[in-house]
């Protein structure tokens, strides 16, 4: 009985080695330095991209009528929290910030067909909808799940997280 | 211009995304997942694959379940599909061992393996890693078996009753580590909980019923990055955790003196809105209810339990609807 104890106790202290669990047994709020290229503050280039519709478009195009002082590319793989965050901007950001051109990414759609029919399906058909199926956009931001993306006129990311409650998109896009 | 030549990150952060959904899910349904009436009632090791039985001194389990993703619910309660062309399985192996360490005491702990598979119509992944550890300590409320054969007054009525704890410990690595920059090793959902816990159950041959309810809370935890990325550090803190589960059972007694029982459950779980540095986070928080079907066989010595259940996703708020098929096999020791 003894032994049976011992074994057993050795193999869950050994899985829980294993695990290499360190970071989020003893988290931090120590700053660290981004990794990302297109972090907070960088300059980024005139990037091309597809629309759900097949139309080619670019950041420059959606920056350029005068009204417009800002591009928000919000991440989605049409998950619950997407669609709660999604939901979010079309109905109060998209009102309340007319200055600012709000798109949604797709970066789990492997085409423009497969795009669309997720857009329409998720009730999304009246928004603009990129169809990042080279996962381009993707890499470029290391966006992922609700990645929020801000970017101005001057082509100066400005936010480059996660959606979390709006309110620190809301704050970005009040001093644009 | 093509982006794609100008960064150096190659890894692909869908499977990640898709990995923390559904490390939060097997997570979420850890809490709710012990309903099968592992037939080792009569006071004990019923309503839960790490409960002891009321005589026995150790148990180990190895249980293995499929998850299948069939759409999901918005916080409106409206069922959307899953993008055309996915197809998304989550599969976890646990391993589980309860101690007996006084007479009415026990503890228990839980490590699940994780395995996803993701399918997209333009990509697939597959991700496997450790989940979050779980760990038990349980009293027993009552001092002799419970089980009867006929109902003979108001002591014969009396149920079994546990009430216990149970802390998840974040060993799986969480999207908050540094350590997914080019490897898909999200595995836990990077927070500790805390969960106080009863069950309450009754069986009068050849009927059981059962209610096994819990309520957690999750630890505030300081986050500094997302996915490998620094972000401005900011305090998270995950929604209660409110869990009710149902059962009934029906058990057979074999000619060799095994028992055969099937069970039927019904379990809801909430969870309340998650916090960013005390503001409420409206798109998040979410509910669901699950129907259930499990048999198990109980062995002629009371020593071997092998269990098989089906779990299928009825309605909910902001959460995928999920199908799971789980397996399992127990092995109690005695004295």
């Amino acid at each position: 009985m003894f032994t049976r104890i011992k074994l057993t106790t050795f193999i869950l202290i050994g899985m829980f080695l294993l695990t290499g669990c360190q970071e989020d047994l003893f988290p931090s709020n120590d700053q660290l330095t981004s990794k990302s290229e297109a972090q907070v503050g960088a300059l980024i280039d005139d990037l091309e991209f597809t629309l759900s519709t097949n139309i080619n478009d670019e950041i420059s195009s959606r920056l350029q009528p005068s009204n417009i002082d800002a591009v928000v590319l919000y991440f989605t793989m049409w998950c619950p929290v997407c669609d709660s965050h999604m939901s979010h901007i079309r109905s109060q950001f998209k009102n309340q910030y007319p200055n600012i051109e709000f798109m949604f990414v797709d970066y789990v759609s492997g085409s423009t067909t497969s795009s669309r029919g997720a857009q329409t399906s998720s009730g999304y058909s009246d928004f603009d909808v990129i169809s990042d199926y080279d996962n381009a956009l993707e890499n470029y931001f290391s966006g992922t799940m609700a990645s929020t993306i801000v970017i101005d006129k001057n082509f100066i990311v400005l936010m480059n997280e996660e959606f979390k409650t709006g309110s620190q998109l809301a704050s970005i896009l009040d001093n644009l | 211009m093509n982006p794609t030549q100008q960064v150096d990150t190659t890894f692909n952060k869908r499977a990640v995304s898709m990995l923390v959904k559904r490390v939060f899910l097997s997570l979420s349904l850890i809490a709710i997942s012990p309903i099968s009436f592992s037939a080792s009632c009569c006071g004990g090791g019923a309503s839960s694959g790490v409960i002891l039985p009321k005589f026995n001194d150790a148990m180990w389990d190895i249980s293995i379940s499929s998850e299948a993703y069939d759409g999901y619910w918005t916080q409106q309660g409206q069922l959307k599909a899953d993008p055309a062309g996915s197809k998304l399985i989550q599969r976890r192996l646990s391993f589980s061992y309860a101690h007996r360490i006084a007479e009415q005491w026990q503890m228990n702990v839980s490590m699940p393996l994780v395995d996803n598979q993701n399918q997209y119509s333009g990509d697939s992944s597959s991700v496997q890693g450790m989940g979050d550890t779980q760990a038990g300590l349980w009293f027993e409320a009552f001092e002799r078996v419970t089980c009867v054969y006929k109902i003979n007054g108001w002591e014969s009525l009396k149920p079994s009753l546990y009430f216990g704890t149970t802390l998840t410990l974040p060993t799986g690595i969480s999207s908050y580590s540094d350590r997914i920059d080019n490897s898909f090793d999200i595995t836990g959902r990077g927070f500790y909980r805390w969960d106080a816990n009863m069950i309450i159950e009754k069986t009068v041959y050849p009927f059981s019923l059962g209610w096994q309810g819990s309520y957690g809370v999750a630890i505030k935890r300081p986050v500094n990055q997302e996915y490998g990325q620094a972000v401005t550090p900011y305090n998270k803190q995950l929604g209660d955790r409110a869990t009710s589960v149902f059962t009934g059972a029906y058990t057979w007694f074999l000619p060799d003196l095994a028992m055969l029982t099937a069970t039927l459950s019904y379990a809801s779980i909430k969870e309340d809105q998650t916090k960013y540095d005390g503001e409420n986070d409206s798109s998040s928080g979410f509910d669901k209810k699950t129907s259930g079907l499990a048999f198990s066989y109980n062995s002629s010595l009371r020593d071997w339990i092998i269990k098989l259940s089906y779990n299928q996703a009825e309605e909910g708020h902001n959460y995928p609807k999920t199908q799971t098929l789980t397996m399992g096999v127990s092995h109690v020791y005695s004295h």
